[in-house]
C-alpha cells in the first residue's frame, strides 16, 4: 500500500514539476514541492511498511 | 476548456483512479499501531491468511510482534481497538490490557480479524490514559488469541488453519483464562523511546526521504522568490 502511493505520488509531483516549469506555472510548483514533502514523510514514517532485514 | 487545463484534469483523474480503489481496499491487517505516548511502534504482521472464500470471507491472523517489545519495556498497556459502523451499526471500542507476564510466557498477541470485522483504528495507550485511573481492566494473562469478530465472542474455530498453527492455536485456546484485576493508580507521564519496527536497516530509504524532503522545500522556497518577484 504505502510502495503504491509513493508511486503514484512521485510520478503525480514529477508531472507537476516537469510540467509547470514548462508551462511557467507557479501554482504547479507549489504543489509538486509539497507532493515531495508528503512523499519523504511517508517514507520516513512508513519506510514502504518494508520489513526489517529486507532491503530494497 | 483550453488544452492545459484539460490535461492537468486528465492527470488529476488518472491520480484518482488509480489511487482510490486502493486506499478503498483497506488491508485486514493493520499497517501500524500507534502508541499515543511513544509514536508508530510496530508493524503488524500477518501470519496467516485464511483464502477459503477468496475476497468474500478473507481471514487473517495477524500478529503485533514490535508490541511484545512494548509490553516488555513497560510491563502493562492498552490496546484499544475501534471497529467502526459495522453493518450499519454504532462504532465499537475494545480495551484489552496486555502484561508483561503474558508476552513472557512465549506468545505473540495474535488476532483473528475478518474482512467484516476489521478495525479500523489500533491504539496502545500507556496504562490509565482513557479510562481514567482506579478503573477496572480486563487483562489477558494467558490467552495467546483473541478475536475481534462482532460479537466479540472468544474465537476458537481453527478450521484452514494450517499444521503448525493450528498446534499453535489450540494450545493457546485451551488454556485459556482471564483475570480481572485492579490496577492501582501509576505514574502516566512516564516516557519511552521506541523506534518504528521498519526503521532496522532501511538506510536507503531514510536517505531518500531526506533527499526528497529537501527537493520539495526547495521547490517551496523557490516558488515563493518566484511569486514574490512576479509581484
Amino acid at each position: 500500500m504505502m510502495w503504491y502511493l509513493f508511486l503514484v505520488l512521485s510520478i503525480f509531483a514529477v508531472f507537476c514539476l516537469v510540467y509547470g516549469r514548462k508551462q511557467n506555472s507557479l501554482p504547479l510548483q507549489l504543489i509538486s514541492g509539497i507532493l515531495f514533502i508528503i512523499i519523504s514523510i511517508n517514507l520516513f514514517l512508513t519506510g514502504l511498511d518494508i520489513p526489517i532485514g529486507w532491503s530494497l | 476548456m483550453n488544452t492545459k487545463n484539460r490535461y492537468i484534469l486528465v492527470m488529476i483523474g488518472a491520480l484518482l483512479i488509480l489511487t482510490l480503489p486502493n486506499i478503498c481496499a483497506v488491508p485486514i491487517c493493520w499497517d501500524r499501531v500507534i502508541c499515543e505516548s511513544s509514536g508508530v511502534v510496530s508493524n503488524g504482521s500477518i501470519i496467516y491468511i485464511d483464502y477459503t472464500s477468496p475476497y468474500l470471507a478473507k481471514e487473517e491472523y495477524c500478529t503485533l510482534d514490535g508490541l511484545n517489545a512494548e509490553v516488555s519495556a513497560n510491563r502493562v498497556i492498552e490496546i484499544v481497538i475501534h471497529q467502526g459502523q459495522y453493518q450499519g451499526g454504532d462504532s465499537d471500542i475494545k480495551r484489552v490490557l496486555v502484561d508483561n507476564e503474558f508476552v513472557q510466557s512465549g506468545g505473540n498477541i495474535a488476532f483473528k480479524l475478518s474482512k467484516d470485522t476489521s478495525p479500523t483504528t489500533i491504539i496502545c495507550n500507556d496504562i490509565f490514559p482513557s479510562a481514567g485511573p482506579g478503573s477496572g481492566y480486563e487483562v489477558i494473562r494467558s490467552l495467546k488469541y483473541w478475536s475481534a469478530s462482532y460479537d466479540q465472542q472468544w474465537f476458537a474455530n481453527s478450521g484452514g488453519l494450517p499444521d503448525y498453527s493450528y498446534t499453535q492455536f489450540k494450545y493457546a485456546l485451551d488454556e485459556n483464562s482471564q483475570n480481572t484485576i485492579d490496577f492501582v493508580d501509576t505514574n502516566i507521564s512516564k516516557s519511552y523511546n521506541n523506534y518504528p519496527a521498519t526503521m532496522g536497516g532501511n538506510w536507503l530509504i531514510f536517505t531518500l526521504a531526506i533527499f526528497l524532503f529537501i527537493i520539495g522545500l526547495l521547490l517551496l522556497i523557490q516558488t515563493v522568490i518566484g511569486y514574490m518577484q512576479r509581484r
